[in-house]
């Protein structure tokens, strides 16, 4: 197997005129990310300004609700609102050591595009932030933010205007800069080394939840975590992958259900194919064309998913399964009610997955879910949701 | 001698680029039907795709409008059956096209209907062994993307070419700013030590003062991103003669 591969997913689809720039990368991020001098300064930051680690929270009346013991991975609550921020402060940090001067990203909820102005500002680095029109209109506080933060966002108005529009569109203007610019991808998806890097900084949400569990004597029956991309869910599983005794449970946007065409449901519908540098599990026509997706969640919004997602789900040592926008918005409510947490509307994914899942279980099983991001972000979605409404 | 080859006989190549089935299958069709008239040596049709990654706006758009209006893979096959010219063709296609046709099917379809060689945008060379041998086998040439930041690639990017070499003119997606002519030049003096093979430069190149400036030091001049907005705005026939006017001595 081919070192840029999990599996039969993953490798590096794109243009001749960026190969170098992946070479680039891929030595700068052996060499240098993998230092011990790299680590120690990856490791302050992770600690001291974004505030790690975050809490496994005993959810004690979800728990008491659902009949089984419920852990909240509190990513929430982690500086800029999600987990997003481990990856742009290790990408940022090493475009830096590269000496880059500018770093750009594609944001679809808006948190990874904050978490990477906010990585540039702290770093003295010039940011640019492609974001679809929809999505820029959806998630008007984070691009308010991001200006705030110095970053240029740049609105696409291409296609479906959300998130697969926005990272075509950082990948072309990555192309037009190649020999200058840093591009940090906001999830585990994209030409090697992308996906392994993307996990590897994300990685700290498992070791941390690892330790935590073993701190309370507990072992895990369950992990839930939602998938757009899939980088909070290939952080947390990361730890777990040899131990097969854990389940892990992978949730995508099931949009209005996945029996008709307003989904991201990936996993569920999808089948072999190439989008973004990547060979991966697609949403896509006869043809091989792209299809449209749809979901309240502008994070999950995308119609592939990382590669090693795709070989978990085939070689099936995880499993995938889709929620409607109108179940994570019942759990949304639901752990906001129960437990006076807002989450975001992307981790309310997997929040949901509980209520299908609980029932089916039998004796009293230790189920982590991780709450990727917190839910400010989203209140007005929340404010004017009706069942059934089509994004984008 | 296969039509690549005879396209650059003698002579430097005029090489023009179209997305197939935009505006329309009929006005393509036309177009194919009359190219013996005009004074392009190869034609690069794309194949309309929702991503096309490497493409500026102009060819976006005209990509996405030929999908949006139901143009897919097997129009085009089904199309080019019903063309006929003395030109050589040969298609631009983004790799998930081709791996969605099955890779084998893909190149024994694009042998029959006549087309000379594929150019792949977006496959580089370290995933194109199957797509190489396939077209190897069948006669087809696997015609390369070489750019300025190829440079210590070459010798590999070479042993896995066929038919000609696009020297891509700009950093950047098509429609963009050429990179500067000494640059260039160093680039197809770098490549031409190392093989026999003809170097067009595409990208960035949109007036004939362009097209004349690089045919003074590569084989052939790409014109796609001027054409393509004109194929929005002229019949057929007035297309071909703008197509002229870029390309006249």
């Amino acid at each position: 197997m081919k070192k840029s591969y999990f599996g039969e997913f993953g490798g590096q689809f794109i243009p001749e005129i960026a190969m170098f720039a992946l070479e680039e990368l891929e030595n700068a991020y052996f060499s240098i990310a993998k230092s011990a001098e790299f680590r120690d300064e990856f490791e302050y930051l992770l600690k001291d300004y974004a505030g790690r680690p975050t809490p496994l929270y005993h959810a004690k009346r979800l728990s008491e609700h659902y009949g089984h013991e419920i852990y909240l991975k509190r990513e929430d609550l982690n500086h800029t609102g999600a987990h997003k921020i481990n990856n742009a402060l290790g990408q940022a940090l090493l475009a830096k050591k590269m000496g880059k001067k500018k770093i750009i990203a594609e944001t679809g909820a808006g948190q990874h595009g904050v978490a990477t102005a906010t990585a540039a500002a702290l770093l003295g680095l010039k940011c640019d932030v492609y974001m679809g029109a929809v999505d820029a209109q959806r998630q008007e506080l984070n691009k308010f933010r991001m200006k705030l933060l110095g970053a240029d966002v740049v609105e696409i108005h291409d296609g479906l205007k959300t998130l697969k529009e926005a990272t075509t569109a950082a990948i072309q203007a990555w192309v037009n800069e190649i020999e200058d610019v840093f591009y940090v991808i906001g999830s585990a998806v994209g030409p090697y080394p992308y996906p392994l890097m993307v996990k590897d900084f994300q990685s700290v949400i498992g070791k941390e939840t690892k330790t935590q569990l073993e701190e309370k004597n507990l072992k895990a029956d369950y992990i839930i975590a939602c998938v757009g991309g899939g980088s909070n869910a290939i952080g947390i599983f990361s730890a777990f992958l040899d131990d097969k005794s854990v389940n892990l449970i992978g949730v995508e946007a099931g949009g209005l259900g996945v029996e008709t065409p307003y989904h991201a449901a990936t996993l569920t519908k999808g089948r072999a194919g190439i989008i973004h540098g990547m060979k991966t599990i697609v949403l896509q026509d006869k043809f091989g064309r792209i299809e449209p997706v749809h979901s309240i969640s502008a994070g999950l919004d995308y119609p592939g998913i990382g590669p090693e997602h795709s070989h978990l789900h085939t070689s099936k040592r995880a499993n995938y399964h889709a929620i409607t926008d109108d179940e994570c918005i019942n759990a949304l409510k639901l752990t906001t009610k129960l437990e006076g947490i807002i989450p975001a509307i992307e981790s309310s994914h997997a929040l949901a997955y509980l209520e299908k899942l609980c029932p089916t279980l039998s004796g009293k099983k230790t189920i982590v879910v991780n709450v990727s991001g917190r839910g400010d972000k989203d209140m007005n979605t929340v404010m004017e949701y009706k069942k059934g409404t089509i994004y984008g | 001698m296969d039509k690549i080859a005879k396209a650059f006989e003698n002579k430097k190549a005029n090489i023009g680029y179209v997305v197939a089935g935009y505006p329309s299958l009929d006005y393509t069709k036309k177009f194919i039907n009359s190219l013996d008239e005009s004074c392009l040596d190869i034609l690069e049709l794309g194949i309309p795709y929702s991503d096309p990654l490497a493409d500026g706006k102009v060819i976006f758009e005209a990509s996405f409008s030929a999908v949006r209006s139901g143009v897919d893979t097997q129009k085009v096959f089904d199309m080019l059956k019903e063309c006929k010219t003395n030109k050589c063709l040969v298609f631009l296609v983004y790799y998930n096209l081709i791996f969605a046709y099955g890779q084998e099917a893909f190149v024994k379809a694009t042998k029959e209907v006549g087309i000379s060689g594929l150019i792949v945008p977006d496959l580089p060379l370290e995933e194109s062994d199957e797509l190489f041998d396939l077209c190897q086998k069948n006669g087809l040439s696997l015609i390369p993307l070489i750019s300025v930041t190829s440079e210590h690639r070459l010798d590999r990017l070479l042993e896995k070419s066929s038919g000609f070499i696009y020297g891509v003119g700009s950093i950047g997606v098509t429609g963009g700013k050429q990179t500067p002519v000494e640059r260039l030049k160093n680039m197809i003096n770098d490549i031409k030590k190392k093989t026999n093979l003809p170097i067009a430069v595409g990208f960035g190149i949109r007036s004939n003062e362009d097209v004349k400036l690089t045919k003074s030091y590569a084989d052939g001049a790409i014109i796609g991103t001027s054409i393509v907005k004109l194929t929005s705005e002229l019949d057929v026939k007035s297309l071909l003669n703008e197509i002229n006017k870029f390309f006249k001595d």
